[in-house]
Order: C-alpha cells, then structure tokens, then sequence
C-alpha cells in the first residue's frame, strides 16, 4: 500500500468512527466497564436505532473500522520505531495477524 | 539500515505540539492495546461461564474477590486503568477531529494548533471526569 493510499484509508476510517461515536461509546463501555448492552446507562445512546440490523450494521461498522484504524496506526508506529528489515517485516505480518485475529474473535463474540 | 530514530524525541525541548503529537500515539497505542486484550479476554470470560463451578476457577474467583476487597492499592490500580482508557478514548477522538481540520487547511497558524491543543486537553480531562463519575455512579470501574 502506497503512502497516499495509507492515509487516505486512515482518515477514512477516522471519519468512519466519529461518524459511529455513540454506538462506539456504548460498545466501550459495555467491553471496558463490564456494562450490559441494553442497559438503562446506554440506552440515550442507542435509542437512534432501535432496528437490529441497523444495529448490526453500526457495530460491523465499528469493529471493521476500529481494527483497519489501529492496524494502520500501528504500521507507522512500527515503521517508525522498529529498525532492522527482517524484524520490521516480521512485526508487520504479526500486526496483520493479530488484527485479523481480533476482529474475528470480537465478530464472533459481539455480532 | 542503522537508521536513527524517529521522530529525535531527545533532541527536542518539550512543546505543546511536540507533546500533545506524542499523547495522540501513545492514546492510539493504549486503545489499540484495549481492542486486542478485549478480544484474547471475550472468549475466556466466555469460557469462565462453562468452567466457573470447577473448585479451581472458584478459587480464582474467591481470591480475586478476596483482592478486590481488602487491597486498595489493586482497586486504585484498576481505577487507574479504567480512567486511562475513558481520557484515551477522548483524548484520542477529539484530537482526530484537529488531523481532521487540519487536513482540511484549516487551523494551521501556531496560534490555532496552540489553542486547540489545550482546548482539546481541557475537552478531554472534562469529559473523562464526567463520563469516569457517570460509570462509578453505577458502580462501574468501582
């Protein structure tokens, strides 16, 4: 992926995720403070779209851009900081696993 | 090969720029850090459903319990964490938002980005707290 390509992709997703800001605060507050999806705590939060496939659509949109925004983030953290080709390829090949990894564990687990 | 590092972070005295540039990472890092642990935990949590009558996982419980309980330092600890990933989370957005203008060729003079920068701090500490207080409120992180 070429340097324009990252970036365009990166602000993409950026726009993606502020887009989706509440149905982001009430996944991060479901994962990171242990609170009920249909808690009373999120339901102003959610109640824009009570329809489930919108839901599902939401959260998808989320996790897809959440992942693909770190994973991009992460390369430049890399790139910058790792030196050494061999390490730096096997780095970014990890990154790439663990990120494929972790959106399908959190797939599976919350759609 | 043998490249320097970069950015030459030593080099440089601290500014509100170079620091809040830095906080923009180092946020970015701790989210994504909180996206891939939550999803190794989701499927243990998952799994400690199954396996949680077992004598072994209810000593897990009864001492984590038992911590939880009688050690401050390991409730502030997880205090810590959580108030961390809530100015993440915001810090993190909102500073987005100025990439955003500023890919825009909007609020580029060292007044602006100056300026923004604090506000965007401010924003971040405000709504941290608030949102922290909200989540204790329920019990949540407490």
């Amino acid at each position: 992926m070429n340097g324009y390509t990252h970036w365009k992709i990166q602000r993409l997703t950026a726009i993606i995720l502020l887009l989706l800001f509440p149905r982001g605060m009430t996944l991060f507050a479901s994962i990171a403070g242990g609170v009920p999806l249909d808690s009373s705590l999120l339901t102003p939060l959610q109640s824009f779209a009570l329809a489930e496939g919108v839901q599902w659509v939401l959260t998808f949109g989320i996790l897809f851009g959440s992942v693909v925004h770190i994973r991009l983030g992460g390369e430049v953290i890399l790139e910058d900081y790792v030196h050494g080709e061999a390490v730096l390829a096997f780095s970014l090949v990890l990154l790439r696993l663990l990120s494929l990894g972790t959106f399908q564990v959190l797939y599976l687990f919350l759609l | 090969m043998c490249q320097p590092i970069s950015p030459h972070l030593t080099v440089y005295k601290p500014q509100i720029t170079s620091t809040l540039s830095i906080f923009h990472r180092a946020t970015g890092a701790i989210l994504g850090l909180a996206v891939g642990v939550a999803g190794v935990l989701l499927p243990f949590l998952s799994l400690n459903l199954v396996v949680s009558s077992g004598p072994t996982m209810v000593f897990f419980l009864d001492g984590t319990q038992f911590l939880l309980s009688h050690w401050n330092l390991f409730v502030l600890l997880g205090e810590a964490i959580g108030f961390t990933l809530v100015f993440s989370f915001y810090y993190h957005s909102l500073n987005g938002v100025r990439h955003l203008i500023w890919d825009r060729n909007r609020a580029l003079s060292m007044e602006a980005v100056t300026r923004g920068g604090y506000l965007v701090l401010g924003l971040a500490l405000l709504l941290s707290v608030g949102s922290f207080g909200l989540l204790a409120s329920f019990g949540i992180f407490f």
